[in-house]
């Protein structure tokens, strides 16, 4: 018997999961699509029907984010209840099995169901909009490069993330947790970097924002530096390696998860 | 087939739960676990199933680490808490859900016991009453027929005639490959159902003796028919004393396991003592 991962077992679990929470899943679709619906009814209403491109963007970019990370920290919550615990844990499946399950779930099929609830949405909207108009608008491509709605993807990857570790780690409250503890974090990191700035360059530090330009004042004169298009690729490589070490924590966090 | 060898457990190592537990126990039993409240008796289970993880020394069952919860060890043990959880199906929902788990699922014995605590398989769980989750959950665990069947305070929430019931099922489900666990601070629940008796008291476990070895070293009566000689615990009733005395030999009586118990518990060495 493979006791690290068996596809029968695998999709056994996923069956169980999926007809344990299938309602609760439905539920939640039904109140993505009436968010998208008033979002984008209200917008294309009060601009006589014409709903930009960047606008259908903004939604996507901003509800994607914002719904998939409070989806991803209720994927573990039951495991913060010792009651719904005991259960989960003591399944015949292996560690990787539950895992993979919750990961399934809360990044590819959220993404996938959030999209097509996205573009089902943005046509009908666009469709009645565009009646009886001369200027008709376009349904945003949120994959096309020229927009920059694609960084939404992987950014929603580094938020998943970290969400994905706080709904195992904290036992409730666990999307407030999570973002508090993020941003506190981001808050460390912007001081320190300021500290660090003043540090290494003999010179007073006017701006100094983590991954982004620096701005210096030397002798009277001012500089501020921005960076190359590289910093934006190493930027990407960083947040896929934090990614990757994230999701890789919470799956150790599972293995040692105690009721 | 549970081995626990110097087995420390807390959950902050300034105060430990137990301190180098020592425990074996085999197939073919019914065990009954005492202790008071608090004294660890739910924690001992978890640390057996692998539920919490010990900070000194081994829990083995089967010859697999228990804290590594594997596949392997996982679908030969059942493991019901004192609290269970149902989802939002039916019975017959859950077992086509989660039966396939366990490989030697009896469906047949399911439905059996649950008619016979006369629970309906087709209501949603999370809708029964918590008896009657109870009751599908103790059903559901013994028609796995894992090798182990833990049960943290089954009786909880059982009504008197569910209670009856409950001990002739258990006592029936035993085969020679299964081992039961069973923990209770209601001693008398357990009367005609173990074999035998584990009582885990301050830090440690003082005894682990079957009914009989108990009931051949000692004697369970009324001050009246006590070995008057030989009474080495007296407890006043409403109506008079209760004694443990030493047992004459081919002196055969049941062993009173709330007295007993109450005897240990108020720290009766001399009881202890006498069943070395």
């Amino acid at each position: 018997m493979n006791n690290t991962f068996n596809l029968i077992r695998f999709l056994r679990l996923f069956k169980k999961q999926t007809a344990e929470q299938y309602k609760t899943y439905l539920m939640s679709v039904g109140v993505l699509i009436g968010i998208l619906a008033l979002l984008l009814g209200f917008i294309s209403y009060s601009s006589g029907g014409n709903v930009s491109p960047t606008v259908q963007g903004a939604i996507f970019f901003n509800l994607l984010l914002f719904s998939g990370t409070i989806f991803t920290s209720l994927i573990f919550a039951d495991l913060g209840n010792g009651k719904k615990s005991i259960p989960i844990l003591t399944l015949p499946s292996s560690h990787l099995e539950k895992y993979m399950v919750a990961w399934l779930y809360s990044f590819v099929i959220f993404q996938v169901v959030f999209i097509a609830c996205f573009y089902a949405m943005d046509y009908a909207v666009i469709a009645v909009g565009n009646m009886d108009q001369t200027h008709k608008s376009e349904v945003v491509n949120v994959f096309s490069m020229n927009f920059k709605i694609w960084i939404a993807f992987p950014m929603f990857a580094v938020l998943h993330s970290i969400c994905f570790v706080g709904s195992i780690f904290f036992e409730k409250l666990h999307f407030i947790k999570t973002a508090f503890t993020f941003f506190t974090f981001l808050i460390f990191l912007c001081l320190i970097n300021a500290l660090m700035l003043g540090a290494i360059f003999p010179a007073k530090v006017l701006k100094g924002v983590p991954f982004n330009s620096v701005g210096l004042e030397i002798n009277e004169k001012f500089c501020f530096i921005r960076p190359t298009n590289t910093s934006d690729v190493i930027l990407l490589v960083m947040a896929g390696l934090l990614t990757l070490v994230l999701w890789t924590g919470t799956y150790f966090r599972l293995k040692e998860k105690q009721v | 087939m549970i081995e626990l060898s110097n087995l420390s457990f807390g959950y902050s190592k300034k105060s430990l739960l137990f301190k180098n537990l020592n425990l074996s126990l085999d197939v073919g039993h019914i065990y009954g676990l005492l202790g008071k409240n608090g004294a660890g008796k739910s924690t001992l289970l978890k640390n057996i199933a692998g539920l919490v993880f010990p900070l000194e020394g081994k829990c083995k069952v089967n010859g697999f680490d228990a804290a590594r919860r594997l596949p392997v060890f996982l679908q030969e043990l059942f493991f019901i808490p004192e609290e269970v959880y149902m989802p939002s199906v039916t019975a017959n929902e859950f077992i086509r859900q989660t039966a396939h788990f366990y490989p030697k699922f009896d469906q047949a014995l399911f439905y059996k016991v649950l008619a016979e605590f006369d629970v309906s398989p087709d209501l949603i769980l999370s809708k029964l009453s918590f008896g009657q989750q109870k009751k599908v959950m103790i059903t559901f665990g013994l028609s796995t027929n894992t090798s182990l069947l833990i049960m943290d305070e089954p009786t909880n929430g059982l009504d008197i005639p569910s209670k009856v019931q409950f001990r002739k099922i258990v006592a029936s489900s035993l085969t020679e490959d299964r081992c039961v666990i069973i923990s209770t601070h209601q001693v008398r629940d357990l009367d005609s159902l173990i074999d035998t008796l584990v009582i885990l008291h301050e830090k440690e476990i003082i005894l682990h003796k079957s009914l009989d070895e108990i009931a051949d070293r000692l004697h369970f009566s009324n001050a009246g028919q006590a070995n008057k000689d030989a009474i080495i615990y007296t407890e006043q009733n409403g109506i008079g004393n209760n004694t443990i005395s030493l047992s004459h030999p081919d002196q055969y009586c049941k062993v009173d396991m709330e007295l007993l118990f109450n005897a240990i518990i108020n720290d009766h060495q001399v009881i202890i003592n006498s069943l070395k």
